[in-house]
């Protein structure tokens, strides 16, 4: 009753100045006998984080045990500097949750909704409406926003549990499976929103999806599970760095038979749909040059480094190591 | 100097995203928060709800004015008790109506019928709070995990708070429902018989803690059901069905012996047996026959007072075993 009673807690806190999103050791989560979460190790920055992994793999679960909302079985960890077994209540108030599915309370409106949210997470009742005219504005439920829930699109329904996210102004916010349901154009909105959140309006952000282009596009530090454990994380741009060594060609011209030029030059050539992928070695770039100046059928429309998309790595990392 | 022109950008920001900067709330305002939400909503969506409390309202205000009206056409005898022990079974066979569904539970002799009329009111009013209490509580966690609300919930506040707040809203609602007018009724019957309101204030505070003590019980019970479903129809039905039922035992079966087991069944009753026991009464008359709680034989004050707690500590345990399990 004690802690039912406290002071009023002053905002922002002391711990909002960490470094970490959040700070996991070995963490483990059991359901019954499945193993969910197995003896997770990661420190992941105050980034856009992206959190990856096919279904099942615990991306939903590590996301519930951050927030508190299921317990974990074993090992320890921090969310912006709060350790999640002793500021629990901390975390909840300095981090904003979209949960994957559509929480709903479907008579009510989507100010009255988000209104809630706000004083749910400490706001006085004139402070959460305010700010709930603001955060639905900001996502584009301006219009909308009297309307009740049951009649809000899967599009209208992610914008809004994105406004109930951002209501307490959280340092800190997760957003399972953002993009879900929404077809193109509302995508491309959601994943600007979300830039504009981490860019404009500096938020750390855990985006956690299975589709990688939302999580490439927003995202500059990503974590991979794969059946509850670590595969990988780093920078993104690490990530997507090729370590193949290949050069990529794009040419206008006929690609096969300038493949064969430059096999008979003794360079390594794979043919890459429109790309040319060469073996780079030294003198390689002014082997091809020659051969794009010796052929007057061809010219040279790009020359440059082999990048790898993260759905190249996901499948590397992920799958191949499934394959193991 | 010239002023930009406003563009889609700058009403954006200005109507968009700011800092907080504000002080956050302590924990009880979460509490209340959800208490005053779920409460609000619960009777604003449903129609029934608001007739039914339309209709709860007129049969308190003519139990209210029967009070008065009895009191002007039945004068007074004096004889075999005064007007303030009168006033004092009165008001406390009203409450106790308040709270007791098919056994007509009373501390009155039934001999004396001056004030039966308006305790065949307060029974009414027992049955339409049950059913509202149904109706409203019923949904009340049901319909947060048929809607999956309570992950939101649950990432905002803590399970405790949560339950609190739910809890808190049926009270609330019992408050008004119930608690006020067994306060108000205080008035009007010392009011109607002409007693001083100071003399037996104690019993308006019996009231007030009675009502309330009914309340949380039920609202325990209820939420309990609630929890444990996410249909709010099987919690509903389920909690007033049993309420009738079970009460209705005594007075089906057990009506050949006055102090038959079967009473205890009575839930509802038991909370009703529990309040008279706690303002001193040692015999009630139940369904025209008087039962007395401490001759040794049937039902004692004790095990009443077992069956209340023993219902309490079910519908906690309920809770706790479905709520509280974090795995869930």
């Amino acid at each position: 009753m004690k802690k039912l009673i406290n002071k009023r807690i002053s905002c922002p806190s002391v711990h909002a100045m960490s470094t970490e999103s959040f700070r996991i050791s070995d963490l483990s989560k059991f359901y019954g006998p499945t193993l969910a979460l197995d003896k997770v190790t990661v420190t992941a920055p105050k980034k856009a984080v992206g959190l990856l992994g096919p279904n099942g793999a615990g991306k939903t679960t590590l996301i519930r045990i951050l927030m508190g909302i299921i317990r974990h079985s074993s090992g320890s960890g921090t969310v912006l500097g709060y350790d999640f077994c002793d500021s629990i209540q901390d975390i909840r108030d300095h981090v904003g949750y979209s949960p994957e599915f559509t929480p709903m309370i479907p008579d009510v409106s989507a100010m009255k909704y988000v209104t809630f949210m706000g004083k749910l997470s400490g706001l006085a009742a004139v402070e959460a409406a305010q700010r709930a005219h603001d955060t639905l504005h900001y996502v584009g439920l301006a219009e909308e926003r009297y309307r009740p829930l049951r009649e809000f699109s899967t599009g209208m329904m992610q914008k809004c549990k994105l406004a109930a996210a951002l209501v307490h102004d959280p340092d800190l916010v997760i957003l399972d499976e953002p993009t879900d349901g929404l077809d193109p154009t509302g995508r491309q909105q959601m994943l600007d929103l979300i830039e504009r959140l981490y860019k404009d309006e500096g938020k750390s952000l855990i985006v956690s999806s299975h589709l990688l282009f939302d999580v490439e596009k927003v995202c500059d530090w990503v974590m991979v599970l794969g059946r509850g454990q670590l595969v990988t994380s780093g920078n993104m741009s690490e990530l997507l760095a090729d370590t193949s060594g290949m050069l990529r060609l794009k040419i206008v011209g006929d690609a096969s038979s300038f493949s064969r030029k430059l096999t008979a030059r003794g360079l390594e050539v794979e043919v890459d749909g429109p790309f040319l992928d060469v073996k780079r070695d030294n003198g390689t770039e002014l082997a091809i040059l020659e051969e794009v100046n010796r052929d007057p059928q061809v010219s040279l429309r790009y020359m440059g480094s082999r990048t790898r998309t993260l759905e190249d790595v996901f499948i590397t990392i992920v799958e191949g190591r499934e394959l193991g | 100097m010239s002023e930009e022109p406003p563009s889609e950008d700058t009403y954006i920001r200005k109507f968009g995203f700011r800092r907080f900067t504000g002080i956050r709330q302590n924990r009880i305002y979460r509490i209340i928060s959800v208490a005053w939400f779920n409460l609000i909503e619960a009777i604003r969506r449903s129609g029934f709800t608001k007739m039914l409390l339309v209709f709860m309202f007129f049969s308190i205000l003519i139990q209210d004015v029967l009070i008065i009206v009895i009191s002007w056409f039945l004068p007074f005898i004096g004889d075999p008790i005064t007007i303030n022990e009168l006033f004092r079974d009165a008001y406390a066979d009203s409450v106790l109506g308040m709270v007791s569904l098919v056994n007509r539970i009373t501390v009155l002799d039934l001999g004396f019928i001056g004030f039966l009329p308006f305790n065949i009111s307060a029974v009414g009013i027992s049955f339409i709070w049950l059913l509202l209490m149904a109706i409203v509580g019923g949904g009340l966690i049901a319909d947060d995990r048929l809607h999956q609300t309570t992950e939101v919930y649950f990432s905002r506040i803590s399970r405790l708070e949560y339950v609190l707040g739910k809890l808190m809203s049926l009270i609330l609602f019992s408050t008004i429902v119930v608690v006020l007018p067994s306060i108000i009724q205080y008035f009007l019957l010392s009011y109607g018989l002409e007693t001083n309101l100071l003399v037996n204030i104690d019993l308006m505070f019996w009231g007030i803690g009675f009502t309330l003590l009914a309340a949380v019980i039920l609202s325990i019970i209820i939420l309990a059901l609630s929890s444990v479903t996410k249909r709010r129809a099987v919690a509903t039905l389920t909690f007033f069905i049993a309420a009738i039922v079970m009460s209705s035992f005594y007075s089906a079966i057990g009506w050949t012996q006055s102090e038959s087991m079967l009473l205890l069944l009575d839930f509802v009753g038991a909370i009703a047996l529990f309040g008279a026991i706690a303002l001193g009464y040692e015999s009630l008359n139940i369904n025209g026959r008087d039962i007395f709680f401490n001759n040794g034989i049937g039902i004692e004050g004790s095990m009443v007072i077992g069956i209340v707690l023993l219902v309490l500590m079910l519908g906690i345990l309920a809770l706790i075993i479905t709520l509280f399990r974090r795995d869930s």
